[in-house]
């Protein structure tokens, strides 16, 4: 088990390592006039110039990727009192360009705004696609069954955007239900708004658009494996052995039927990072992907990299989680 | 297990090498760019005011831009300032934080006497040393104001001392003195009558000494001497405006200032916005809404009551680049000039988006004179295409990949071929167009543009667009490399002359560049298009010609 824990750390650092590079380098391929930002329109050669050293951008790719790296890794004491204790990396993103901000103080602005929407969309998708799948695997072909699918259908094809601009006008214009713009923060009030209560009525829509495509991908997952498993020998076996239905369902086929969920979860939120970019977007929510896509309009790279190294960091957080998860769930992986 | 998290990180990769990709690849619209209200105005109450895009700085001495500056025109308290006023009196200059200026007989010193008894927000008094210190901002590459360049140019306005300052940052221009607490002295290399209308710009405003010499990006307020100021900024997210209770006239024009304040939200997107300001929720969305929207508000509300139209100083238009390929010849050029079908060109925007002109010169600007040169309506198909013959051949056609960029590009596209430029190879950018056309030695030949004033002067639209003097490595605005010795000669002729004939002489020059050498092809005055809610009382909508809506004005049902 230790064996497959450094096995598995060690390629997450080369896979950490080759996705920074690669931003990194895409930044640099691509042509644009950094100096001019941030010295000013209009400013005099010098004063370009001088911006460029003072960024250091006048320096190999090579090694600016070295010192922002090591910025990033250097080890730091954690004392408690004057005793160093321990060391922890020094997790520093460096300064925004434009912005003239530190990276870490953006991200930590972002990230509950995303997590927010993440974290709330994923258990809006699976309280959607539970039931449908289960229920549609129970009754195919009925009317049940077909509504569902049809539901699958427009969930998988609709774009975002879409779904998201309909809903705002319906919900939000139309009948007023629901906020159709802002965040706001869970714990302090900002903007004029906060609390557990705001935080939630301004994300329903959020939550709803963004969980509707997983919902649906997840909805006719769920209803596959729980078919299949119902045809399963273990299953007939426990019915023939007199099992109650329910215990039928909920032991032997959900829990068969459920394991590649999980699985599809931890790689999932990764991917629902990124999509969270258009829901932010048409709610107005300041998360990470407004704060990436502006950042990239700007060829801001401290920002861009920074949301990249804290994507990255999450997703192998994750998957790390899952793992553990998946082994709760399954004897069979605790055994292996 | 291995394969998941791989898979996992590469499509993490792979999307932000996509957006990476795509964005970075870049706007047309480079640049920034009233009697008063009823006397029904009601006073009170906060108007809640979008902004899609943001804004790029809450540094006042590095704003550049329209939203910026509509709620600085009320924060911050320069030494002059434009009237709050619509037309061309909204071009009259004021004393403001000065109660008089004097200037020597040789037109290079200016002596401004500061006003007493003025405050910032946080009670502070306002000194001259405040205005030396806002200079001395502006000026300093640290903080790297857009407006150094205004003060720093040989050809006009120059600061003694300031270009040396604006190169090392050290020491202090010798131009930019205080005597005593309240008299600020300038001296210019030589005499520019543009200065005073340089000092009216909202950038120019007093300045507490704590501001340091570096960009302020993040502040929770942002202290100012003006009728009102930011009392709170999240950065992307809001900014609040509100009075200064410290705030006095003390003898100078007051500010129109019937609103109590702004909440400015920052980010919702133009569609959310319309609902939003239908609703009340939103009063205005202050940088636009998308131009789909136009047609179905003007058909419900007209254009006199809370949808509106006003002209404004943005001029659009093509550029063609003259240091190579097919547009270094001056009959090629002619021959757009003529093909070009400018109202559909606006028409295309939306309606009411524009007028069509062959100027570059806006009607707002002073010493706007009519051009005739080329048609304004429909092409003329047989000498554009009679013009350009022998001189076609391939183009390079950069645009703006918005989806009105791609719809302008695809008209503007089919009308070159019409007169014989068949061979035409597109580049979009995602934004920074203007930057790309600007780095000298690009490879692009044709392009659309806009371009909104700094300040309300013709300098600002023809030498600074059209004047080869001005070529640089990059950063030019110049971007047609348009360099031909005798009209350079002519404007910085028209930079040295002051007053009427100033004026004349460049409202002649513009037609007569466009006539004889078409370096561009301009191709519409730009209308600005607002939408504001119920709440809203709509006879005090009042624009500047410099700044557009005057928000100070604005008054709430």
């Amino acid at each position: 088990m230790i064996r497959y824990l450094i096995r598995r750390i060690l390629w997450a650092i080369v896979l950490f390592v080759v996705v920074t590079l690669v931003t990194y380098v895409i930044f640099f391929l691509v042509p644009n006039d950094l100096a001019a930002k941030v010295a000013g329109q209009g400013s005099s050669q010098e004063a370009r110039a001088r911006a460029i050293h003072h960024l250091g951008l006048d320096r190999p790719v090579y090694v600016q990727y070295g010192k922002f790296m090591w910025a990033l890794i250097k080890p730091v004491p954690v004392r408690i009192g004057s005793v160093p204790v321990f060391v922890r990396p020094n997790g520093n993103l460096g300064y925004s360009y434009i912005r003239a901000t530190p990276v870490n103080d953006l991200i930590k602005s972002a990230a509950p705004v995303t997590g927010s929407l993440v974290f709330g969309g994923v258990i809006v998708w699976l309280l959607m696609a539970l039931p449908i799948g289960i229920l549609s695997a129970l009754r195919p072909r009925s009317l049940l069954d077909r509504t569902s699918m049809t539901f699958v259908l427009i969930g998988i094809s609709a774009h975002p955007i879409w779904i998201g601009l309909i809903f705002a006008y319906v919900f939000g214009f139309r009948l007023g239900w629901f906020p159709i713009s802002n965040y706001c923060n869970f714990f302090n009030h900002a903007g004029g708004c906060g609390g557990p209560a705001q935080w939630a009525y301004h994300l329903i829509l959020p939550w709803i658009t963004y969980a509707i495509l997983f919902a649906a991908l997840y909805a006719r997952m769920i209803r596959a494996n729980v078919m299949e498993a119902m045809t399963e020998d273990y299953v007939r076996t426990a019915r023939a052995k007199g099992a109650p239905e329910q215990r039928v369902l909920r032991s032997h086929v959900l829990r068969n039927a459920l394991l590649p969920v999980v699985t599809m979860l931890g790689m999932d939120i990764g991917v629902g990072l990124g999509g969270a970019v258009f829901t932010e977007t048409i709610y107005n929510l300041p998360g990470l992907g407004k704060l990436l896509l502006r950042a990239i309009g700007e060829t801001d790279l401290p920002i861009v990299m920074g949301v990249v190294v804290f994507a990255t960091f999450a997703i192998i957080v994750f998957n790390l989680i899952i793992d553990l998860l998946y082994a709760w769930i399954d004897p069979r992986i605790r055994l292996s | 297990m291995y394969k998941r998290l791989a898979l996992s990180l590469a499509m993490l990769a792979v999307g932000a090498a996509m957006l990476a990709a795509s964005g970075i690849a870049s706007t047309g619209s480079a640049h920034k760019q009233s009697g008063p209200a009823s006397s029904v105005a009601k006073k009170g109450g906060i108007l809640n005011v979008n902004l899609f895009a943001g804004i790029e700085n809450i540094d006042p001495q590095r704003s550049y831009y329209v939203p910026e500056s509509q709620y600085e025109w009320l924060t911050q308290r320069p030494l002059l300032n434009f009237a709050h006023a619509e037309g061309a009196r909204g071009y009259r200059l004021l004393n403001e934080g000065a109660k008089s200026y004097t200037v020597s007989r040789d037109g290079r010193t200016y002596t401004f006497h500061v006003r007493q008894g003025m405050r910032f927000s946080d009670g502070s008094p306002v000194t001259a040393a405040n205005y030396k210190h806002t200079l001395l901002r502006i000026l300093n590459p640290n903080v790297g104001s857009p407006i150094a360049s205004f003060l720093t140019d040989p050809v006009s306005v120059n600061i003694r001392g300031a270009i040396a300052y604006n190169t090392t940052g050290k020491g202090s221009p010798s131009g930019v003195q205080t005597k005593g607490k309240y008299t600020l002295i300038v001296k210019l290399v030589k005499a520019n009558s543009l200065f005073p209308t340089l000092m009216a710009m909202i950038e120019e405003g007093a300045t507490p000494l704590s501001f340091p010499m570096k960009p302020i990006t993040a502040p929770k307020s942002v202290v100012s001497a003006g009728a009102y100021y930011v009392s709170g900024y999240t950065p992307d997210r809001s900014i609040t405006i509100r009075r200064n209770k410290y705030y006095k006239p003390l003898g100078a024009v007051p500010y129109p200032a019937n609103l109590d304040g702004m909440n400015y939200t920052i980010g919702i997107q133009q569609d959310q916005a319309l609902l939003l300001t239908k609703q009340g929720k939103l009063d205005w969305s202050a940088d636009g809404l998308s131009s789909t929207a136009w047609g179905p508000l003007f058909a419900q509300y007209g254009t006199k009551g809370r949808a509106r139209v006003f002209a404004t100083s943005v001029v659009d238009y093509a550029v063609m680049n003259t240091s190579k390929g097919v547009f270094t010849n001056t009959t090629a050029r002619k021959a757009v000039e003529y093909g070009l079908n400018r109202k559909s060109l606006v028409k295309i925007r939306g309606p009411r988006a524009g007028s069509p002109q062959c100027s570059m010169l806006t009607p707002a600007i002073p010493g706007y004179k009519k051009c005739t040169a080329y048609p304004l309506g429909k092409q003329d198909l047989a000498k554009a295409r009679s013009l350009a013959k022998g001189h076609t051949g391939h183009l390079n056609y950069w645009y703006t990949a918005s989806t009105l960029g791609t719809q302008i590009q695809h008209l503007a596209a089919s009308q070159l071929n019409a007169i014989g430029y068949t061979n035409i190879d597109t580049k979009p950018f995602q934004s920074g167009l203007f930057t790309a056309l600007g780095k000298k030695g690009n490879d692009y030949d044709f392009a659309i543009i806009g371009w909104q004033e700094d300040f309300p002067d013709p300098y600002d639209y023809i030498n600074k667009l059209l004047s080869g003097d001005t070529i640089q490595d990059v950063q030019n605005n110049n971007v047609s490399y348009f360099n031909n010795p005798t009209a350079n000669k002519l404007m910085n002729k028209a930079a040295q002359l002051r007053g009427t004939k100033r004026f004349t002489t460049y409202g002649n020059l513009d037609n007569q560049i466009q006539k004889t050498w078409a370096p561009t092809a301009p191709i519409d005055n730009r209308n600005d298009r607002e939408f504001f809610s119920a709440r809203v009382a709509t006879n005090t909508v009042k624009t500047s010609p410099v700044y557009e809506i005057d928000m100070g004005q604005l008054a709430l049902k």
